[in-house]
């Protein structure tokens, strides 16, 4: 073998060691590669990144400006909220926990168990002096054995969000008031393929109708449990009558081709393109017609969820954000924490947070806020005082939570017109699963 | 010989004909698997230099009207886009740079010696791939808390061997044992010792093997998100993917500023592959002399 | 004659005991991989399987409920359909890939113009995030404004919009066109590189000995690239019925369980903080993946001597 055919390769081998060693030396120097040693205490916050920026950016600010008055670090991590969810069950398995995490009342119920969400009994007694009362179902969200372990910041809903110029000009002078006169309005006002008339998912991930379809079903006095929150009670005339409807309104050709696949993005995206007449959403289209398309912004209208037949009606309302005060272990970061936290609610600070993001908050005192005479906003404040909360009409509790992740309701909805079961099907298959989830709690 | 002639002629023709064919197919295949791949991303860059206004509602402009450099600035300014790609590039060089080391030494080993266990050995490398990330983020995040690695960029450069060392070992046994042995005994009988061997003869014939593999692992661990996110909870530390899916806010998805995002972690990389490919094709003719 | 002979006369010149020093050497070359996959694997994974056995939810204790997830797993309805769907989607994936990858390899192994720029372009879809490609494909089959149902419209192919993620029959091709597009470069550039270590005179000696086209493709390419073959496939079929990132952004399993597969299944559980049920999942489907790698790798590791 004549070593001399080698020679090139070698040297260019040898080339590229050279490189590749001063590469290297030079990236591990970047700092990052290893970890930071030594230096004073941290205080790490893990909150969400949410649909309105502008709210998130002035939250950092205010956490940053207070850290700096007190000398202390801080590193806030924004994450969308799937993203703080997946960190946040690696952190509390490993009990390596940051010291302030935003938490809605999902997430709040399924980490709370483990004991790592501190008391913050007395913070919560000391706003709720300071703003005049909490609202209800942030008092019924947080408060679990008598005590609370997350501090809520703001209740959110989801309204019927609809193109009230299509309304008027097919002389639709208010809102329907049911459901099923909502389902034949639209049904009539709607030209497809360009204009449906609701844009609800019937697809898992679009998770949005899980709660539109919920409250639905409340509204027929439909439920899965009764006010004991243990007692199954799927197989009722209330639910059969519910999803009848539904089938009624899938059978109207009201929705898009497209419902079936759509994620929770889908829904918005077709108001936003005037595809459909109406969709049952939190704010979010509103900040991005603001945001976006601005001349559309009036045309939108913003209405309470339709009524069932009885004439009762049934908004949601959940902690969309909380800040739990986490075990780290370190007296003197646990208070710094408190204190961060407590900051969050001093006036100017609420009020300009309020203004900026767009669900109502958990405390009554700001019923004078100039936002409130804007109609599209003034909903997600009704919603938060006389809004229904997850588990109705029992308790929040962890078999409601996990029975939640499965998304009941909306799946019914997809049996029904995606594999064509009969309403009797749905609700049989929705009674084994809930029984199946709740055994694990109740035995 | 009049017939044989005309036989020549007309085999020769075939061969023309033949050749003529194959080119159309050629050309026509790439051209066609072109389009495919251009499309998304061709609505991918399209879509980072448009303006907000124009990239929802009722028509769809396949060629942008309002062209904005917008989008990369709201990355790069707001996002913190070019921080995430230094992070980025470092993970991946310092990953494939490890792997490098250690994966040729055990494909070798697998490929080309015989012991007592190599097939258990081999296959236990390969069953890591069994265990999907998505389940043990969980022990991967406390195992790093424990060696105190947690929001290192070391963090994912260790992690990420679970899945670049199986894979390129695994790829170089494949380039490894097409390479016909009779060149290495050549080499052995010569004198040279094993490892020598290896070193001047195996891997100079699989280096376009070697590129290949090195280039995936590069990209691989790239675009690695699930470790990175859960690993990583400093900005500075942070890499471009998790960066990307930053811009998902709640149901509004702010497409403009992640396909800038996109489209600057996919270019460099396209271009590495490029540059490889020049480094692989300048070894091969080199390599050709021998023939 | 293989390397054993040429490996027993170095040896036998040395004085030394061949076979010892070649097992020595082999442990000494895979100890580093080994130890370094090994050690950051084996807790891990040890944690996975306990847990498949337990009631394990996030942030609270666990119980051992024995064989109690798997029983779970196998009474639901989708179960088979679930099945069914991994297997289709990695049997049909895979094939496709590896079809394509081999075309493309063939054709940029062709003297062509622009090569070296077609072969960057045809890498570029490895190159992007995957939740990046789910989302830009999933806005160009979108119903409302997509740009496939778009152009169908404009030229008067159809007449409203197709949902291609929404219905049964046509949202499963509609992810494997995703998962092919994103994939095959990895088939192409594996073996347009196998293709390039094929020395050329093989080639030529074939094309010296009469043979056609297919016959140079049947006795040169194929010996030669079959190795790197038979690799890409297995690994390939290992990732493509893990994928559950394109699933997740596409799909999400729909509509109803139309593209419901393991890996989404198992990701989704977990990402709901039920640990047991999560690990139950992949620890179903390893006896079937464990058959295919020990098949699958037998060839490549028994063969001593190529043909």
């Amino acid at each position: 073998m004549p070593r001399g055919l080698f020679a090139r390769h070698l040297s260019r081998r040898a080339v590229l060691k050279g490189t590749a060693l001063a590469a290297f030396a030079g990236l591990a120097s970047a700092c990052n590669v290893l970890p930071a040693v030594g230096g004073k205490a941290k205080l790490t916050v893990w909150t969400d990144a949410t649909f309105a920026p502008p709210s998130d950016d002035y939250q950092t600010k205010v956490m940053q400006d207070w850290a700096k008055e007190k000398g202390v670090d801080i590193e806030i991590t924004r994450e969308p909220g799937d993203n703080v969810s997946k960190k946040l069950q690696a952190a509390v398995e490993s009990k390596q926990v940051p010291d302030i995490s935003q938490a809605d009342d999902g997430r709040y119920t399924r980490f709370q168990p483990s004991g790592l969400m501190l008391d913050v009994s007395d913070m919560f007694a000391d706003v709720g002096k300071q703003w005049g009362g909490w609202y209800d179902p942030a008092v019924k969200l947080a408060t679990k054995q008598g005590k609370q372990m997350l501090m809520p910041y703001s209740i959110d809903s989801s309204l019927i969000l609809y193109r009230k110029d299509i309304l008027d000009e097919g002389g639709v002078k208010e809102f329907p008031k049911t459901w099923s006169e909502m389902f034949d309005t639209v049904k009539k006002l709607q030209k497809p393929p360009d204009l449906y008339g609701a844009g609800f998912q019937f697809n898992k991930p679009g998770t949005d109708s899980e709660n539109t379809f919920s409250m639905m079903a409340f509204s027929y006095g439909a439920h899965i449990v009764k006010e004991d929150s243990k007692t199954i009670d799927v197989k009722t005339e209330q639910m059969k009558a519910f999803l009848t409807e539904l089938k009624r309104s899938w059978d109207l050709g009201i929705y898009p081709p497209g419902v079936t696949g759509w994620d929770n993005s889908g829904n918005n995206t077709a108001l936003q393109d005037g595809k459909v007449i109406l969709i049952h959403n939190p704010a979010s289209p509103l900040v991005w017609f603001r945001d976006n398309k601005p001349d559309m912004l009036p045309k939108i209208g913003v209405s309470g969820t339709p009524a069932g037949p009885t004439g009762k009606a049934f908004n949601s309302a959940y902690i969309r954000d909380g800040f739990a005060v986490m075990q780290s272990g370190d007296q003197k970061r646990i208070d710094l924490s408190k204190e961060l936290v407590r900051k969050l609610y001093d006036k100017d600070i609420y009020r300009q947070w309020i203004q900026l993001a767009f669900p109502a908050p958990a405390v009554k005192g700001m019923e004078d806020h100039p936002v409130w005479q804007n109609p599209q906003r003034k909903g997600f404040l009704d919603a938060a005082k006389t809004g229904v909360i997850a588990g109705y009409p029992g308790e929040p509790t962890e078999a409601n939570a996990e029975l939640g992740t499965q998304v009941p309701f909306l799946t019914m909805a997809i049996r029904m017109v995606v594999d064509k079961w009969t309403p009797e099907q749905a609700m049989d298959e929705l009674d084994k699963v809930a029984r199946q989830v709740y055994s694990k709690y109740y035995k | 010989m009049a017939v044989s002639a005309a036989t020549v002629r007309s085999h020769a023709a075939s061969i023309r004909a033949g050749r003529r064919v194959k080119k159309v197919v050629t050309y026509g295949v790439l051209a066609f698997y072109l389009v495919v791949v251009l499309i998304p991303i061709y609505w991918m860059i399209r879509t980072s230099i448009s303006e907000n206004s124009t990239l929802y509602g009722v028509a769809i402009e396949f060629f942008p009207t309002k062209l904005t450099v917008a989008q990369y600035q709201a990355g790069i300014v707001r996002n913190h886009f070019l921080d995430f790609l230094g992070n980025t590039i470092t993970v991946a060089f310092l990953t494939t740079l490890f792997t490098l080391i250690v994966a040729p030494l055990a494909a070798y080993s697998l490929s080309r010696l015989r012991y007592p266990g190599r097939g258990a050995l081999a296959r236990s490398i390969l069953f890591v791939y069994l265990i999907p990330g998505s389940l043990i983020f969980i022990p991967i995040f406390i195992l790093m808390q424990r060696i105190g690695l947690l929001n290192s960029l070391l963090s994912l450069i260790l992690t990420y061997q679970t899945f670049a060392v199986p894979f390129c070992t695994w790829m170089l046994i494949g380039y490894f044992k097409g390479i016909p042995m009779e060149l290495e005994e050549a080499a052995l009988i010569d004198g040279c010792t094993r490892v020598g061997a290896m070193r001047r003869v195996l891997l100079p014939l699989a280096a376009p093997g070697l590129v290949a593999a090195a280039v995936f692992t590069f990209t691989l661990s790239w675009n690695e998100f699930l470790y990175a996110l859960i690993l990583i909870s400093n900005n500075s530390a942070k890499t471009l993917p998790v960066g990307l899916s930053n811009l998902v806010r709640g149901d509004i998805y702010l497409f403009g500023p992640m396909m800038a995002g996109a489209t600057m972690a996919t270019v460099p990389v396209m271009i590495l592959y490029m540059l490889a490919q020049r480094f692989v094709v300048a070894g091969l003719a080199a390599g050709a002399v021998k023939g | 004659m293989g390397v054993a002979s040429a490996g027993a006369l170095a040896g036998a010149r040395r004085g030394l005991r061949y076979r010892e020093r070649q097992w020595l050497l082999g442990y000494a070359l895979i100890v580093p991989a080994f130890a370094f996959v090994a050690g950051l694997i084996v807790y891990p994974a040890a944690w996975g399987v306990y847990f498949a056995f337990t009631d394990k939810v996030i942030g609270k204790p666990e119980q051992w409920v024995g064989l109690a997830n798997f029983a779970y797993l196998l009474q639901w309805p989708d179960f088979g359909l679930m099945i069914w769907n991994t297997i289709l989607l990695t049997v049909v994936a895979v094939a496709i890939k590896a079809i394509v990858g081999m075309t493309m390899a063939l054709a940029l192994n062709e003297d062509i113009r622009l090569r070296s720029a077609i072969r960057g372009l045809l890498f570029l879809p490895w190159t992007v995030p995957s939740f990046v490609a789910g989302l830009v494909w999933r806005w160009l089959y979108d119903d409302q404004n997509g740009l496939f149902n778009w152009a169908l419209l404009k030229l008067h192919l159809i007449s409203a919009p197709i949902s291609w993620l929404g219905t049964h029959e046509l949202a499963m091709p509609a992810l494997i066109s995703v998962v092919v597009w994103k994939g095959f470069p990895f088939f192409g550039i594996a073996y347009l590189a196998g293709l390039q270590a094929i020395p050329q005179d093989q080639y030529e000696a074939a094309q010296v000995d009469g043979a056609n086209v297919f016959q140079r493709f049947r006795y040169v390419t194929i010996p030669g690239l079959q190795h790197v073959m038979l690799i890409t496939v297995m690994l390939s079929t290992i990732w493509t019925a893990n994928t559950f990132d394109l699933v997740w952004i596409m799909t999400g399993g729909g509509p109803s369980n139309a593209t419901q597969v393991f890996a989404y299944l198992s990701y989704v559980t977990m990402a709901n903080g039920r640990i047991g049920e999560a690990a139950t999942i992949p620890l179903m489907a390893m006896p079937f993946f464990a058959a295919l790698i020990v098949v699958m790798t037998r060839y490549m590791l028994s063969r001593e001597q190529e043909g």
